[in-house]
Order: C-alpha cells, then structure tokens, then sequence
C-alpha cells in the first residue's frame, strides 16, 4: 500500500526548472511511486542521467544521483552496476541523449543486457536547446535546423531494441501516469535492460507532438497480448504513425543478465574487492602471478 | 446553451481574436477533463453540453488515471499556448516567452470553465468540479 | 664494440608480418633470459596482419639493460628483402644466415662487404618435417649452434608455444630445431667470434614488457575493474589483465567504443571501487570529455595513455611521444589532474600502483603516459622489481562504509577545505544520499551559478592540484652528479639516453640524464633545483615539436641549450643520441 509517507522520502528541495505541464513531471512521480511500491530506498538507487531537460530529474529526487555528459549515462551506469552490482541502477534522459548521441550505448546495452532500467524521456525533440529535431521527430516535422521539415526517417527505438536483443521492451505515456509507474514497477523487477520509452509531450516546442496528438493514437495493449511472443512484438514494434500500443511490448525472462555471466564478479565485486583490500592487502596472491614472465 | 452561443461566450472572456483559436482552446479544455471524468457520468452532460462538445467528453475513461494532476492537466492546455518568440540568438532555437505561460493557461481554462458553468445546472457543475485536480478545482471554483 | 665478445651482441630476425617474426623473436628472448642473461628486445612491425617487413632486434648482456644497439652482429633472414633492408646496420664481420634456396641474393656484394655469409638448407629442413612455417624455428636454431648457445633452451620454449597447441606440433619442431642446429653447426663450428654462454647460477629473471607492469601495478594497486577499448599499443594491458585467474574478482569489460570505455570505469570509479581504462592517442581524444566530467564531479579516473605516432591513425604500432601537452590540457575549461610518466618497466609497475592512490587522494583524472617503445619491448627484469609487498594502498579521503554509516553531520560531498580535497563518500549508505552534477555546482552537489560560489568552487578543485605538487616526484638523474651534458628527457627515450651516456662515460666523457617523471603538475621547486645543476642541457624526445623542452620552460622558466628530436616512429639508438649532442660515437658504431 503506497502511503504519502513514503513518497515524500524522495522529495527534494532543489528548485524544478521544468516548464509547467511538462510531461517529467508525471515521469517523475511515477518513477518514486514505482520505488516505494518495490521498498526501494533512496540510497538503495543509484540514478544515472545525460544531459537535457529530463536529465535533470536526478537532481529533483533525494536519491544518489550522477549526472554525466551528453549521451553517455549508459555506459556510466554499466560501470556503475558492474562495479557494486548491490545498487538497483536507472537511467534517465531524453530521446537526442539515448537515441541520437548515445545511439551506440543503447544499440549495446540492447545486446549487453545489463541490469539497469533505462526510462527515455521521448518528446521528439530537443527542448533544453530550444527546439531542433530529434532521431524520433516524425519526418517532415519542421523545426529551427529541420526548416523544411525533417528529411530522415523517425527512429523506432522498439524495433530497434528488439532487433538489438533487448530482453524487455515497454512504451508508456506521461498522460497515463499510474500505467506507467506499475510498467517501471515491471521494468526495475526485471533481470536485465530494460527499455521504457516515455512518450512525453514538450508543451513548449513541440506543437505537434501534444498530449491531444498521443492520446488520438495511444491504445493499451489487450490483457492476452503475450509479451514473450517475438512475432507479436515485432508486429507492435512497428507501429507508429495511426496507432501507438502502450505496455510491455516484449519481455524475455529467460535470458541472464550480463553480470551474471561475468565469472570474477562471482569472487567479490570491484567495490567490495577493493574495501577488503584495503583491510588486508595480502600481497602474497600475487606472487604466482610471476610465473609466467619466467 | 447552442454550440455557436458557446463558442462566441469564450471568445468574448477571452478575447480571442479568431474563432478558429476558439475552437482550438475549448476543444482542448474539454479534452482534458475528460481525462479526469469517469465515463459513467459523461452523458449526464448531453442535456446542456452541444453535441459538438460533447464530443470531446466521450473520450473519458472506464477508470481516470488517479494520478492525473494538475500538471498534467495544464499540460494539456498549454499546447494551445503559443511560448515561443523569435530566434534566440544567445543560446540558438526559439525564445521562450513561457514566463507567463502557466497564468495563461489557467486563464484560458477559466475563460472555458465559465462558460460551462453558465451552461450547466447545479448538480452538472459540481460533478465537473469534484473529478477536477486540486489547483485546477481551485480554478473552476474561481471562473 | 668489439670483432669477438662473449654475451654481448644483437641478433636481429627479419621477415614479412605472417612469418612469425614476433613469436620467434619473444621466443629466443625468452631462451636467453632463462640462461641467466639481460635481454633487450626491440620489436618493429606494422598495421597490417600480412606482408611488409618486420624485425625483432635481440640484445643480450651480462649487465642490466635498457636500449637495444646498433648496428647488430648476426641477421636472420626469413625473406630475401630482409637483407637488402638491414645491410647498413650490419657490424663489421657479422653474419648473414638465410635458407640456401635463395638463389637471387647476391653472396659476393655480402661478402665484400665484410660479412660472413651462410646460406643453410633451412627451409628445405622445415618443410621436410612440417612446413615452410617452421623456417623460424630452423633459424632460431640455427643462432643458437652459430654463437654456440645450447639448443635446449630453445627447444623447451618451442615446447612451451606449441605444446598449448599440440604435442604433435611440438614434436615436429623440436625435430626441426635439431637438425638445423647440427647442420649449422657442422658447417660453422665455432668460427663466429660471438658466442652466447649461459650463466651458471645466475637468479631467475622475468622477461617483461611496459604494459604488463602496469597491468600488474594496478592489479595490485585494488584495481578490479578494467574497460577499454582495443588500440596499439595499449591493448596487451586489457589482455593481461582479462587473463587473470576469476579468483582475483578482476573485472574486464571490452566496451563499443572508448567513449564507453572511459564513462564505464567512472561510472564504476563513481561507486566506489578501483577502475581504470587504457588506450592510445586516438581513444584518448576520444575520452577527452569525460576527463572533464571527472575533473568536475571530482570523481577518481585513471587512464593508461600509451603513445604512437600520430596524428590521425599515423604510424599505428611506431613510437612517439607527441601527446604530452595534450594530455596536460585536455577537456574544456580548467581542472587538476595528475599526468605520471614513467620510463623504464619498473618504473612502469610503480606507475601502475601509484596512480591509484593519487586519483583516490586528490579525486581527479591520473593518467599514466607511456609509449609504445615502453609498452611493447621486452626487457629483463629482476624478481623484486615487481613487489606487491611494497604496493601501498592509500585512498585518501576516501570514506569507507563504517565511515559514512558514522557521519553525524550534514554530509556536504563538496565541502570546502583548506587543501581543496573533499571527503568523499560512495553512494549506498542513508547518511549520505547525493546527486552529483556535471554543471557548476554548491558544496551540496546542487547546480549553482551564482559567482561566489562559481569563484571558491574553482579555487577549491585547483588548490587539489597546488596540494599534489608537494607530492610529486623530482626528476631523476642517471649518471655522474657533476656532468659536463645532461640529456633532459622522459618515457621510453629514458632507457636510450642512460645507454648512450654509459657509452659517453666509458670512452672518457662526462654525462648524464635528467629523467621527468611527473609532469603535471610540475614539482617546480625540485625541477628548478635539478636543472640549475646541470651544465650543457639536451632535451632528448620523441616529437616534432619539443613539448618536454617546452614544458620545462613554461613551467620554471628553464630553457634547455640544445633540443634533440626524433619523429619517425622509431626509437633512438644510443648511436644517434651520441651524435645527436655532436659528439662522436665511440668505436664500432
């Protein structure tokens, strides 16, 4: 049972910048009810982000908290949860932050399968630099470095995560804010990346992307869609333009995560390793180590 | 009340220059409470709401989201706010002219709630403002 | 140098890349080392897998080394081009061994030259118990019998390779190593004046390369966690360290790219353990950003940056010492960071420990430069050059668990202090919960703009580098106290230059070298003191530019006297330092 009580725990005094009726807003609220549903304390977390509006939400939380460089939380927390596997790892930031610049991290983390929930803050467009087009802008979409509209094709981030080999794939809307805590709920359980791409309209520049425009085409996915059918998955992943399916697009629960694959982890994490080390060095372990240069 | 009284009512609180932008306003105010409205109560309103609005209200939900708040709401309505000036030249992009956009946004849901109250009887009204989000309740209660 | 000596000659393997050259090379290196001799061993190949020439120069001693020397006494030719191509850097006398079916190679122009030439049924023995693949091994062996070295060590090296891949392999060329050592030797006896004898007793001695120290440095050091991103000259450090026993809890992560690869070990560095990443110039420039977001998130970060020739892609597996001042100004805007860069294999080792315990003190990137002359080339080394017992593990304002678990008080990860250093506590435990921004920030870690702030912020992060000074190391002086030349250098070149004085001081003159080890930042008042002493000063370095001159002189005001640079990749011989500084080499050379 969810109590005021316990969300206030994630309260934090920093002002919020955000433009009123931003969609982070609901982002992050569902983000600390999902929290405090899982008994997830705030040192428990460790929170990364990039740059950008959204990336700033670490910083409105009272939660550990790092934000990096433009494109480059995922590796930072892959780092992070390779190195103190203890700490449930999430990665916020927004759709030029994962899908553009961090293009090659997310393209990665797909195959690697780490277990850390990265949720997208996915406005189709760049806010904090006021309004230029993003990987997911719809083509044509006309903004001040796309004035005769946006010639690429948009990113579909499901399809390209569930081609990358992504182990959980998810859509949600900042519209819909109780679906999309019990989703992030689903994506934090979940042993292995897990993608939550948030449809989240920029109130202040993108005028077409509204939250009229989403809720026209958003649509939950039925109570006996299979999440663990691939064929299913691929034909949802695709769909965009009339029809945008909301949920858990695909989930494969079989598969390990990457840290359990890692055989030295299984002697003691980096961070417990050291923290031992530095009680009791015991340089004599090294000694065979000599051996082979002889 | 008809759908062209209606329209003209908002057009006159809030001095919108077109009728177009009207439509566009009203529209998206009635859009947003019927995210908030359960769908069980939504034709209670076809006696006194024009067909051409009650369109809008039929998008209500079985259950609203519990956690649709103000915010959001307003987020809803903002799209109809036009924020951004010229070019920036300092930072690159458009200028924000959002200072103000937040009161904006309550005015034009104000302008939108007061002609629906005067469309609506007692008990209509007061089923609209008890589904409504705390600071937009507070300004239903003010229109 | 001499017309006959016993253990002290270079033997130099040249071949196309796909020949085996390196193997076979490290091999023989291995062999003498095993026997109880110093071995230098310089390695020279290219960025491809097939064809183009490589060579292996082999140097062998009684006394420790630290360069290679031209020109060498014996060259085995695995291609007819390998001749033509090292004729010049051939001694007096030396020998020539090449497979006898070469019948293009004009003997005569050899031997009117001086050389003594030897044309041996090499390849027709190798492909007679195996394959033309096993000339290498008839060559090896063939030295062996030629200086009268004992073919078993040998033998037990190929035994060792190839063993791992099959006994039958082994076998086959042990059988080849044993008929082209009697052959040669029926045809030689014991003419050539270079002889190679094993030393009884000697102590067990490791064959080593720079990387290895270091990998082996931070392994030690409490460093479990490695990511990075293949690129020569810098990958053997991930290999080794990925090739560790699991029990070491050695984490290796081979990340997309070396942006992932830098952001990785911060992200783990973040958490509170050990990381690092290695690489070269390329990945580096690559990294340079989130050097950055470790200066300003005062977050530990150690980064291996092991040098080739640049720029762009350049002279991938060639040496150069061209990204110092790169180094020393990388990223946007201005943070301390530590640059160490050591110059000899135990140096290295030291280096790989110690950056640690700098980055953990003063919270800032280290990065440790190396090139690819130190990184790559074998040398010998004894066992206590490499001593765990003398690692130390010191974190700093680190705060452990229990430390953090104690805080009373409102934890501030910035806190203002005197010596700019913050205690610094890793995320996990509830008395200390923080978000830590890349922007400008208060001594909460909430993003601040305001210019009081912004000014002691700034002062804060730059005391950490005024209080590391104190700790870095003065340069080191190789050599007489009161010579009449110092050569003034850094890295790899180090090695050379004590080389090249050794031979200046044997033959009556008066020199020494002036080695900087930590760079940045510059201990000023040690650095001033040293150099003050010297006489006649010679930066020796390799690069275009002179950026160790110049950073002498930006730094103390000192100016060197003359400058001595070198940029093609290659390292320089004690010959060319020597007649570089305008005297003349000493006999033989």
């Amino acid at each position: 049972m969810v109590t005021r009580l316990d969300i206030k725990a994630f309260d934090s005094d920093a002002e919020n910048t955000w433009c009123a009726g931003c969609g982070d807003f609901a982002i992050l609220r569902s983000l600390k009810l999902a929290l405090t549903e899982l008994g997830i304390a705030s040192h428990e977390a460790l929170v990364v982000s990039g740059i950008g509006c959204g990336s700033k939400l670490p910083d409105y939380m009272h939660i550990n908290g790092y934000m990096t460089i433009h494109g480059r939380p995922l590796p930072v927390a892959t780092g992070a949860k390779l190195a103190n596997p203890d700490l449930h790892v999430i990665v916020v930031d927004g759709d030029g932050d994962a899908y553009g610049i961090g293009g090659n991290h997310f393209l990665h983390s797909c195959r690697r399968n780490p277990n850390i929930t990265h949720i997208v803050e996915d406005n189709q467009i760049y806010g904090l630099t006021k309004g230029q087009y993003s990987p997911t802008s719809d083509r044509g979409f006309v903004t001040t470095t796309s004035p005769d509209g946006a010639i690429e094709q948009s990113l579909l981030p499901v399809a390209v995560a569930l081609s990358a080999g992504a182990t959980f794939i998810a859509r949600t809307f900042a519209g819909d804010p109780k679906h999309m805590a019990a989703v992030i709920v689903e994506a934090i359980k979940h042993q292995g990346y897990s993608l939550i791409d948030v449809l989240q309209p920029c109130v202040t520049f993108n005028r077409v992307n509204t939250y009229d425009w989403y809720r026209e085409r958003v649509y939950k996915l039925p109570e006996d869609y299979d999440p663990t059918d691939p064929d299913s998955a691929r034909a949802r992943a695709y769909e965009w333009e009339d029809r945008i399916p909301l949920g858990i697009i695909y989930r494969n629960d079989e598969a390990q995560t990457y840290e359990e694959q890692v055989a030295p982890l299984k002697a003691g994490s980096p961070l417990s390793s050291v923290l031992k080390l530095q009680k009791d060095p015991a340089p004599g372990q090294y000694e065979p180590l000599k051996e082979q240069f002889l | 009340m008809d759908y062209e009284s209606f329209l003209a009512d908002v057009q006159e609180r809030g001095r919108f220059r077109s009728r177009d932008e009207c439509v566009f306003v009203t529209a998206t105010v009635l859009r947003a409470v019927a995210e908030v409205l359960p769908m069980a109560h939504v034709e209670s309103f076809a006696s006194n709401v024009p067909q051409e609005l009650m369109v809008y209200l039929r998008g209500a939900h079985q259950e609203p989201d519990p956690y649709f708040d103000s915010n959001l709401f307003l987020g809803w309505v903002l799209a109809t706010v036009d924020v951004t000036g010229g070019r920036d030249k300092t930072e690159g992009g458009l200028d924000l002219f959002v200072a103000y956009s937040t009161d904006e946004a309550a005015d034009r849901c104000r302008c939108v709630f007061s002609t629906l109250k005067s469309a609506l009887d007692d008990r209509q009204s007061e089923l609209i403002s008890i589904h409504l989000p705390d600071s937009i309740q507070q300004i239903y209660a003010d229109s | 140098m001499a017309l006959q000596s016993t253990n002290d000659l270079s033997i130099m393997i040249g071949g196309d890349a796909g020949q085996g050259v390196e193997s076979s090379g490290a091999g023989f290196a291995l062999a003498l080392a095993r026997a109880g001799l110093h071995v230098f061993a310089l390695q020279d190949y290219r960025s491809r897998i097939r064809g183009g020439h490589n060579f292996y120069q082999l140097r062998v001693s009684e006394q420790p080394l630290y360069s290679h020397r031209d020109p060498v006494e014996l060259l085995l030719a695995l291609t007819p081009q390998s001749i033509p191509l090292h004729l010049d850097n051939l001694h007096e006398g030396a020998a020539v061994i090449f497979p006898q079916k070469w019948e293009d190679v004009d003997v005569s122009h050899l031997t009117k030259r001086g050389l003594t030439v030897e044309r041996l049924p090499l390849m027709e023995i190798a492909e007679r118990h195996g394959s033309r693949l096993m000339l290498n091994t008839a060559v090896l062996a063939a030295a062996s019998a030629i200086t009268g070295f004992p073919l078993k060590y040998i033998v037990d090296v190929i035994s060792e390779n190839f063993g791992r891949k099959s006994a039958e392999l082994a076998d086959k060329n042990a059988a080849v190593a044993q008929e082209a050592y009697d052959v040669t030797l029926d045809h030689f006896g014991d003419r050539f004046p270079h002889r190679i004898k094993p030393i009884e007793g000697a102590p067990k001695r490791m064959l080593m390369q720079g990387n290895e120290a270091i990998a082996f440095g931070a392994l030690a050091s409490g460093c479990r966690f490695v990511s990075a991103y293949p690129m020569t000259p810098a990958t053997s450090i991930i290999e080794w360290l990925a090739s560790v026993p699991a029990e070491f809890g050695m984490v290796t992560k081979h990340a997309e790219d070396e942006i992932a690869a830098v952001c990785m070990a911060l992200g783990a560095s973040y958490t509170g353990a050990r990381a690092m990443t290695a690489t070269s110039g390329g990945g580096f420039s690559l990294m340079v950003e989130a050097m950055g977001l470790s200066g300003m998130t005062e977050v530990p970060l150690v980064i291996v940056e092991a040098q080739r020739g640049g720029p762009s892609t350049g002279l991938p597996t060639r040496t150069e010492q061209s990204d110092l001042l790169f180094m020393i100004h990388a990223s946007q805007g201005e943070f301390p960071r530590i640059i160490t860069a050591p110059g000899t294999i135990e140096q290295c080792f030291e280096a790989g420990w110690r950056a640690f315990n700098l980055a953990d003190k003063y919270q800032c990137p280290v990065v440790v430069a190396t090139d690819q002359a130190l990184s790559a080339n074998l040398r010998t080394l004894e066992m206590d050059a490499i001593d765990p017992g003398a690692v130390e593990i010191d974190r700093g304002a680190t705060l452990t668990p229990d430390d953090v678990d104690a805080l009373n008080e409102d934890y501030l990860r910035f806190r203002f202090s005197e010596d700019g250093i913050s205690p610094r506590a890793m995320p996990g435990r509830e008395t200390a919960v923080l978000t830590v921004p890349s922007d400008e920030h208060d001594e909460h870690g909430h993003i601040n703009e305001e210019p009081e702030i912004r000014i002691r912020m700034m002062q804060k992060r730059m005391q950490k580098l005024k209080t590391a000074e104190a700790e870095m190391k003065p340069p080191l002086l190789y050599g007489p106290e009161d010579a009449d030349l110092t050569l003034v250098t850094w890295g790899s070149t180090t090695g050379h230059c004590r080389a090249a004085v050794d031979e200046i001081n044997a033959a009556g003159g008066s020199a020494n070298v002036l080695q900087f080890i930590d760079m940045w930042p510059m201990p000023v008042e040690a650095a001033r003191k040293a150099l003050d002493r010297c006489k006649r000063k010679v930066s020796v370095e390799q690069n275009y530019t002179g950026q160790l001159a110049m950073l002498i002189q930006m730094t103390t005001g000192v100016a060197m006297d003359d400058a001595l640079t070198k940029y093609d990749g290659r390292p320089f011989s004690p010959g060319q330092i020597i007649e570089g500084v305008g005297l003349e080499v000493p006999d033989g050379h």
